[in-house]
Formats: C-alpha cells, sequence, structure tokens
C-alpha cells in the first residue's frame, strides 16, 4: 500500500525514474519527460530567445542532450528537474550570447522586442506564496530586484542591464553582487 | 579564491553573466570541484522557482518528430559498455593489456576530445577577433551635442549601434538610421530599430561605407518612414571616422 502511494505521489521521483530509463535505452522514458517538461521548457526558452523557431531549437537540443547524458545524471546530489533546466538554460544562453547577436534587423522586426517582455514586477507576482524566493525578492531594493530578475529571465548581460536600467556597468555588477549576498543569507 | 568569492562566481554562472576568464574559471571548478558544485546546484534550485512563472507553450509534435529524428541518428546505448573480462583473460602481448583497457581509450579519447576542443576554441578566438575588428566608428550627436549613440561598421557589412546614456524611443515610434553615401544624394535607410539596445543592422546592399560619410537617427512611425526618407525630427546624427 505505502510502495503504491510512494510511487504515484512525487513528480520529482517520476522523473528521476524517467532519467534512469533513458540511461538504460528507454526511448519512451524520453518523451515521459518530454511531456511533462517540453511545455515549460520552451516557455522559458521563449523568455531567453523570443523566437519561436530560435526556443524550439533550444528544447530540440536539450533533449538530445538529456539522452545522451542520462546516465551521468545523479539523483544524490541534485533535483531531475534542475538538472534538466540547468541544460536548457546553458543552450539557450549558448544560442542568445554567440548566435542572436550576429541578428539582422529584418529578422527580427516581427518579434516586438521589448514590448513583449515581461517586467521583473510581473514575474515576481506570478511567483508562488509558498517559494521563498518571493519573500525574499521583496526585501530587495526594487533596482537590484529588477537587475537580477531581467538577467535570469532575459538572459540580459551586465552591459545589457546597464544599457536598459540606464546606469554604469559598475553599478549593475554591484547591485548584482548585493542582491545575491542578501538573497544567499534570506534562502538559507 | 574565498568562499564568498567561489559563491558569487556560482551564482553569475546560473544566472548566465559570466564573461571571459571568470566563465572559463566557473566551467573549470564545476568539472574539478565538488563543494563549487554544490554551491552551483543550491543556486539552480534557489532560481528554479521563476522557471515556473514562464508560460506553458504546447510544443505541437513537429518538434517531437525532430527529437526523434535526432535520437536515431545517436549510437545504440546499449553497444556502449562491452569489454573487461575479455581483456584479463588475454595477456599474449605486453602492451595488448594497455590495447583492451577502457581506462585508458577513454583517457585517450577525451585528451583527443580536449585537444580538438582547444583548437576550436583557439581558432574561433581568432575568427571572431578578426570579424569584431570595426572598420568605421561613428559618434552620433544629439541636440544637446552629447553623444547619442555609437555605430560602428565591420567589413563584412555588419553594423552594430549602441544607444548611449539613457535614449528613449517615443511611444509607439521607431527611429530609423539613415546614411548618406553620397554627400549630395538623398540618405538611404540602414535599419529600423524599436528598442534603446545593442543592434547589428546590415549594410551590405548599400555602397562600402567611407570615412566622413554621415550617419543619422530619426523617429519615425513602428514600421519605418513611409516614404523612404526621413519624415520624423532627426534625434542625433555624426560622421564616421577610420577605426585604427
Amino acid at each position: 500500500m505505502k510502495a503504491v502511494l510512494g510511487e504515484a505521489a512525487s513528480p520529482a521521483s517520476d522523473l528521476n525514474r524517467a532519467l534512469s530509463l533513458c540511461a538504460g535505452g528507454d526511448r519512451s522514458a524520453l518523451r515521459v519527460v518530454y511531456d511533462s517538461e517540453a511545455p515549460r521548457m520552451l516557455g522559458v526558452a521563449m523568455r531567453l530567445l523570443r523566437r519561436r523557431a530560435l526556443a524550439e531549437e533550444a528544447v530540440h537540443d536539450t533533449f538530445l542532450q538529456i539522452w545522451r547524458k542520462a546516465d551521468s545524471f545523479d539523483p544524490m546530489k541534485g533535483d531531475a528537474r534542475s538538472w534538466l533546466y540547468a541544460i536548457l538554460r546553458n543552450r539557450a544562453l549558448n544560442i542568445l550570447r554567440g548566435e542572436n547577436r550576429t541578428d539582422l534587423v529584418e529578422d527580427f522586426e516581427p518579434m516586438g522586442l521589448a514590448s513583449e517582455e515581461e517586467d521583473a514586477e510581473t514575474v515576481m507576482l506570478r511567483l508562488s506564496d509558498t517559494g521563498r524566493l518571493k519573500g525574499c525578492l521583496e526585501r530587495l531594493e526594487p533596482s537590484r530586484r529588477q537587475a537580477i530578475t531581467l538577467a535570469y529571465i532575459h538572459g540580459l548581460s551586465h552591459g545589457e542591464l546597464a544599457g536598459r536600467l540606464g546606469v554604469p556597468l559598475g553599478t549593475i555588477k554591484s547591485w548584482i553582487r548585493r542582491a545575491l549576498i542578501s538573497l544567499r543569507e534570506c534562502m538559507a | 579564491m574565498t568562499r564568498d568569492e567561489q559563491e558569487r562566481l556560482a551564482a553569475e554562472h546560473v544566472l548566465g553573466l559570466l564573461e571571459g576568464e571568470e566563465r572559463g574559471q566557473a566551467e573549470r571548478l564545476l568539472a574539478s570541484d565538488a563543494t563549487f558544485q554544490a554551491m552551483v546546484e543550491e543556486w539552480r534550485s534557489r532560481f528554479s522557482e521563476w522557471d515556473s512563472t514562464a508560460a506553458v507553450l504546447p510544443p505541437g509534435d513537429a518538434l517531437w518528430q525532430r527529437i526523434e529524428a535526432g535520437l536515431a541518428a545517436e549510437p545504440a546505448r546499449t553497444m556502449l559498455r562491452p569489454l573487461a573480462p575479455a581483456a584479463l583473460s588475454s595477456p599474449s602481448r605486453p602492451f595488448r593489456g594497455l590495447w583492451d583497457s577502457l581506462a585508458f581509450w577513454r583517457a585517450f579519447g577525451l585528451a583527443g576530445a580536449l585537444a580538438a576542443l582547444l583548437l576550436a576554441l583557439g581558432l574561433g578566438f581568432f575568427a571572431l577577433k578578426a570579424s569584431r575588428q570595426p572598420m568605421l566608428v561613428a559618434v552620433l550627436m544629439n541636440d544637446a551635442n552629447q553623444p547619442g549613440a555609437v555605430l560602428r561598421t565591420f567589413a563584412d557589412g555588419r553594423v552594430e549601434l549602441t544607444p548611449l546614456g539613457d535614449m528613449q524611443i517615443p511611444h509607439n515610434h521607431s527611429i530609423q538610421v539613415w546614411t548618406f553615401p553620397a554627400p549630395a544624394a538623398a540618405p538611404v535607410s540602414v535599419g529600423i530599430v524599436h528598442a534603446a539596445r545593442t543592434v547589428f543592422l546590415d549594410l551590405r546592399n548599400l555602397p562600402r561605407p567611407h570615412a566622413d560619410q554621415l550617419f543619422a537617427i530619426s523617429v519615425e512611425p513602428l514600421s519605418g518612414s513611409p516614404t523612404g526618407l526621413p519624415t520624423g525630427p532627426v534625434i542625433m546624427k555624426g560622421t564616421a571616422t577610420t577605426a585604427l
């Protein structure tokens, strides 16, 4: 009875099991991971890359890497979901930093750019009240909160943050550092 | 490096903010240092709440089909782990043990991969450096005679425009970049920009820009000037100078 409950209960253990089946060569297990995570992954990738085609490319590459690296995932060392999203963010940031830089203007006109961007406050309101991040972000000064949120969700670099928020590069760096120290203390 | 420094490096690695030397340092630590790995894992889990605020976008079947096609190109997983016992039972030649040693070939393969990676990084670095060297630079001055944007042209015909300070684009408008290939002739559009951030534009369809060529930016409707010539106010302009 207990075992049955345990199996049905946690999505995290489902992911762990799916990844270990992937490591054994079971493709249907990869599909399980895809069905459960790909829609959210596409949303995360869209925030970083803004273009559907690029976001899909990032998710595509991520699933091939999950398949290849599944046997290196160790549930003792970390959470399956955070392992999956680390691969996704890595891939998306590489696309963003490398390839998107060379975009020509006619390519990105239909993207709408800044207008479609979510600002930091909207994102904060959407954070769960049961998590710790929201309360800890609320304790930051708004400008610092904005800088660190935009860095994470839109993948803005120090230089892009400085341009966007209209402050010198050194100020951005110190805002981020202070925000990190405060978040670490608050979330410990 | 102090523990605080490592914490910052771990967090900025997760944010994707590291560049250059620090980025390499974080990647080396992540591959070799268990304490650093744990820090990175903690930051990932702290920030992961943000991932749950992203929209849920149904990916459609085509994407899965592409992934499946990609899987088909992968080597079959079950074929990857043979060997070992056979190697122990056939010690015929002195280097046979080495020849059959999975550890040796793994190390050999890794060393080869690492060498290739270093070569690729090195090539990439020099290629990037070469393509990043601007040909011309123009500082565009605004009405107050303050620098408003920097424009750099590159050998491959790209143009990088970097707005400076607190450039604002009026709501529901764009800014359009113009150049005057010949001083007496009409201006030609280089591109339309909707956000005050660094963008690349394309000059490949225009004559190669020359020193002293005039560049200007005007405010236009969202889709750009309807007439093909500047219709809104010119908010900044400047002439190009050869970059050394």
